[in-house]
């Protein structure tokens, strides 16, 4: 009960800033790019309920507008990077043998890097925006996958429904994606659940670096190292998008947790 | 060991003939002999029983009909398998593909492990139909509502929503065979099909199977340990041993008057129960 308390709470939380991103446009009550140089930094007020940072904008709509980029890029590393991976891990776990070697080597140099300094580098080499973000994240997430994935057809491979199916005439592809991809869709969607979580922490790490958003983008890795600078004199500048991040990927963590436990009786025995 | 002659049989032509089938496991990297010069011919409309104690090669046997054993443990499989005139030991595993289930169809023991556990028994009697035959998956629904109907599966338009966890024991076997026969197979090979049943839900599959093979005039090669199911529903019977054939005769020659002493000691088994 307590448990799917917290689910709750997650999947309300994560609701809200989707929405709040989704309709950012609309609902946001100032323009996120709209300086007000006189009124720079100035505190929380009726107008401005999270008041205004260094160049005079409304952080509230920053956060609305930097909820785009958090999440956009957090569900579409995800993807992305869970597509290749549970393909990968599907291949490798079924057929066993050399592409299976090759592939998890692979994984295990890849799984050898700090997966920052390693994104970081990337970025620094294809040039920081954006996409070459969401590339660099790609090329670290899809390793986790693949090594779940693996691991559990090596698991329900064996099981005698997919002999059953061998002996009815079906096709390897057809018994990966349709008898052998369901039965292993729990631990997955909980790792995609958790990872959304690490990219978002991973983005706001590279754009508070400087090797996302281009600069002036509202994002709030980048915003929170523009509060760096006057975290002095004006803290509520990072504040606010320190707690997104952290309410977003707190959320995302109570959700994970939650469909663990839904999904895997071992671990609700207490 | 010689191949069964047919007593009984109307055409003299068997559907299924295995020469000399030898399979080598490897084992700790030894080769081990798992089958050793087994042969039997299986004719039309006739049922074929193999019977032995557990690791006699009775499942290997079949599974190496339907060439599915692993390599990895697999060594080598050495004879000739030849299923109506086409020697399946010379085709690769794509070109047994189209003959796995829609020429030779499989049952298993255990009806809880052999049906996918996250798929309803719609989805998998669909998914079977529609991988051998060209139909619409409207036409492959009302098929799999029929053939749930011909194995006697109450309520069948109800139970194909089911999932396997859903249903009785007896109802899965029934769905098994119901997948098993959805593409009518020429041969329908069944391993154990009823040991994991209890005895009165044993008699209900083993008449169903009786019915069914006269119904559709197919010819089944029945594995059993037990000698009273296989005296049931057998027309010719093979001993099997260690991965040898030990003997094969007419159930009604070996039941009365059996050569070997083995096939004597697990006789005198069933009359001492």
């Amino acid at each position: 009960m307590f448990q799917s308390k917290w689910t709750y709470i997650g999947a309300v939380i994560i609701a809200v800033f989707a929405l709040a991103a989704i309709f950012a446009p609309w609902l946001a009550p100032y323009n996120p790019y709209d300086m007000r140089l006189a009124e720079q930094l100035s505190l929380p007020t009726l107008e401005h309920f999270m008041g205004q940072d260094a160049n005079g904008v409304d952080i509230f709509s920053r956060l609305m507008h930097g909820a785009r980029i958090s999440l956009s890029v957090g569900v579409i590393v995800v993807l992305i990077s869970g597509t290749i991976g549970i393909t990968m891990g599907l291949v490798s776990g079924y057929y066993g043998g050399w592409p299976d070697t090759i592939l998890m080597r692979l994984v295990d140099i890849l799984m050898a890097f700090p997966g920052l300094l390693l994104a970081i580098a990337l970025v620094s080499v294809l040039g920081p925006n954006i996409l070459n973000v969401v590339i660099a994240l790609t090329v670290l997430g899809w390793v986790s996958f693949a090594r779940l994935v693996r691991g559990q057809v090596l698991s329900v491979k064996e099981r005698e429904y997919i002999q059953a199916a061998r002996t009815s005439g079906q096709s390897d592809a057809r018994i990966m994606v349709v008898h052998i991809f369901p039965n292993i869709l729990s631990p997955v969607i909980v790792q995609a659940t958790f990872s959304v979580a690490g990219v978002i922490i991973a983005e706001s790490s590279l754009s508070f670096l400087g090797l996302g958003a281009p600069p002036g983008t509202p994002s709030w890795g980048a915003m929170l190292s523009e509060g760096k600078q006057v975290i002095l004199e004006a803290p509520h500048v990072s504040i606010f998008p320190g707690l997104a991040i952290m309410l977003v990927v707190m959320a995302f963590n109570f959700l994970g947790d939650g469909l663990r436990d839904r999904f895997d009786p071992k671990s609700t025995i207490n | 060991m010689t191949p069964t002659t047919p007593e009984k049989t109307d055409t003299p032509t068997p559907i299924l003939v295995v020469k000399d089938l030898n399979v080598v496991f490897r084992v700790k990297h030894h080769a081990v002999p798992i089958i050793k010069n087994i042969s039997f011919n299986l004719f039309p409309k006739q049922t074929l029983g193999i019977v032995g104690e557990s690791g006699s090669g009775k499942s290997v046997t079949a599974l190496s009909v339907m060439k599915l054993i692993d390599t990895p443990p697999l060594l080598h499989m050495t004879g000739q398998i030849l299923f109506q005139g086409r020697d399946l030991m010379t085709l690769s595993n794509r070109q047994m593909q189209p003959l796995r289930g829609k020429e030779l169809g499989f049952i298993f023991q255990e009806p809880m492990t052999a049906l996918n556990p996250v798929l309803t028994i719609k989805d998998q009697l669909v998914e079977m139909i529609r991988n051998h035959l060209k139909v619409t998956r409207r036409e492959a629904v009302d098929r799999a509502v029929s053939l749930l109907t011909e194995v006697g599966m109450p309520n069948p338009g109800q139970r194909m929503r089911n999932y396997p966890h859903q249903l009785s024991g007896g109802m899965r076997q029934r769905a098994m065979i119901a997948m098993a026969l959805s593409c009518n197979p020429k041969v329908l090979i069944a391993d154990e099909p009823t040991t994991a049943l209890d005895v009165t839900i044993q008699a209900q599959v083993l008449e169903l199977f009786r019915t069914l093979q006269e119904e559709r005039q197919m010819s089944l090669l029945f594995i059993s340990h037990d000698l009273r199911v296989i005296a049931e529903i057998a027309d010719q019977v093979m001993v099997m041993r260690d991965g040898k054939n030990i003997e094969s005769a007419n159930v009604d020659r070996l039941f009365h008057s059996p050569i070997r002493a083995y096939t004597r000691e697990l006789l005198g088994l069933i009359r001492y129960q």
